[in-house]
């Protein structure tokens, strides 16, 4: 029970700030693509024996690889799609040629009774490179994202810092896979942000509601998952959706608008 | 004059479409050196190459050393997704905590009005403005500017000049600007390069009297209709 509280915790502490970077740079289809074709990550964990975070590692580094490969000429968005439909698919076929060997159910769906003191370790520490790295290159990343043209004429290494940002958030979606599921990761990544998005005006306001309404859709998960026995991930999910509900409506009603 | 940015026969082509070719000119410390030409004859790519955005073939660029280079670019890469305000805009830009109120105030007359409100709430010549002051704010050498005045009407691109020559009077910041605006850059600038994938033309616009290209750049409003001893 205090793991899987724990784990909601960390995993709500480090998706909302990354969230924020996500929704304001734009790499909403990015982390989605990674989390679906992450899939494989769970086939080379089988075929070739490793734990699921090293197979993640070369699956996220297969990934990076591919798209910016691809996107050379067809653009970011259509280099992602194939990428994460090509990976998808070697996933199905090895699956196929070795049968019931692979619990893609758990890998679509997640499930947090799974989580271990391993993840609560695992987790401890990306958030401590999460929040470490944020904190460094806040003022770096935010001129990147107002425009990289002029992140780069004041000697911010532009691509090095985006490498490690999308690295960042590669592992975090990786060591959280098997809690959350691949489906929904990129919505506990993205609501926090969405809902502080709407009552925020300076970036780090943004940042801090947006942990705040993490920890209030994974506990509210974690209680509602535990005592009506439903899946976490679907569940947090709804509750985020129900938060950002009422604070839309909040925002509209009471004029609280910025 | 003390030049603190020299292309010497610089070259760049992207793919086999060569952009500019043997393009050599100078940007003198305190001075406006504006560079016109149309769309697509390598201004931008310029800018870039000083800024190390772009790398170029053959030829030399030299950087004064230590130079401290300023950009305000044509538009911000605005994701309405990040919440901003102009002041939070202009922190950021200054590579300070706080930023001089009085300074900002100074630049723009509706500072205290706008100072709060969110940077997608402005208009296209505001945000230049916090753009520029921003970057005046990190106190920058050389700024360079990439068609300012595109989203400015036409009082306030006079505005824009006049504040760009004031900035070089009172910092000595020097400025290199790009634009399409012939008639208003002449009146501002200290040295006119003419560009199309080579330079066409350049000096001072006090020369134009006894220069032929600029006449004939300044024959018709944004065509340039000019004669050489080459063919483009």
């Amino acid at each position: 029970m205090a793991i899987i509280i724990l784990v909601s915790i960390l995993i709500g502490l480090i998706f909302a700030p990354l969230g924020c970077f996500v929704l304001w740079k734009r790499y909403v289809y990015f982390g989605d693509g990674l989390a679906h074709a992450s899939m494989l990550a769970l086939a080379i964990s089988v075929i070739a024996g490793l734990p699921i975070i090293y197979a993640g590692i070369v699956n996220t580094l297969l990934f990076a690889l591919l798209v910016f490969k691809v996107k050379t000429k067809s653009g970011n968005n259509a280099a992602i799609g194939m990428t994460s439909s090509i990976m998808i698919s070697l996933a199905l076929i090895v699956a196929d040629i070795f049968p019931g060997r692979f619990n893609f159910n758990s890998m679509f769906f997640g499930d947090i009774i799974t989580a271990t003191s391993e993840d609560v370790f695992r987790l401890c520490i990306i958030l401590g490179v999460t929040s470490l790295f944020l904190v460094i290159a806040f003022r770096q990343l935010i001129l990147t994202i107002l425009s990289r043209d002029i992140a780069h004429s004041r000697g911010i290494r532009v691509k090095l810092l985006e490498f490690l940002f999308l690295s960042i958030l590669s592992f975090a979606v990786i060591a959280t896979i098997k809690i959350v599921g691949a489906l929904l990761v990129t919505s506990m990544i993205l609501i926090p942000a969405m809902i502080a998005r709407l009552t925020s005006n300076t970036p780090i306001m943004m940042i801090w509601l947006a942990i705040f309404f993490a920890g209030a859709m994974n506990l509210s998960g974690v209680v509602l998952s535990l005592y009506a026995d439903l899946p976490f991930a679907p569940i947090v999910i709804l509750c985020g959706g129900v938060i950002y509900l009422f604070t839309y409506v909040a925002m509209n009603s009471f004029s609280f608008k910025r | 004059m003390i030049p603190l940015i020299e292309f010497k026969s610089l070259s760049k082509r992207f793919g086999n479409h060569k952009v500019v070719e043997g393009v050599s000119f100078k940007l003198n410390k305190g001075e406006i050196t504006t560079l016109i030409g149309q769309n697509g004859v390598g201004k931008t790519t310029l800018a870039k190459i000083i800024l190390g955005l772009e790398s170029y073939d053959s030829g030399e660029l030299i950087i004064a050393k230590d130079l401290r280079i300023g950009y305000v670019p044509q538009s911000l890469d605005l994701s309405f997704a990040i919440p901003i305000t102009v002041k939070g805009l202009l922190e950021i830009l200054s590579q300070h905590k706080t930023i001089s109120e009085d300074f900002a105030s100074s630049y723009f007359l509706d500072f205290e009005e706008i100072k709060n409100k969110d940077i997608s709430e402005i208009s296209g010549g505001q945000l230049q403005k916090v753009l520029l002051a921003g970057t005046i704010m990190s106190k920058p050498d050389l700024i360079i500017l990439d068609e300012p005045t595109q989203y400015l009407d036409v009082a306030s691109q006079q505005e824009f000049y006049k504040t760009l020559v004031e900035l070089k009077n009172k910092f000595g910041i020097t400025i290199f600007m790009i634009s399409h605006d012939l008639f208003t850059v002449m009146k501002n600038s200290d040295q006119v390069i003419c560009l199309n994938g080579h330079v066409c033309c350049s000096g001072k616009p006090t020369d134009i009297d006894s220069n032929s290209d600029f006449k004939n750049a300044l024959s018709e409003i944004g065509v340039y209709i000019h004669t050489h001893d080459h063919k483009h």
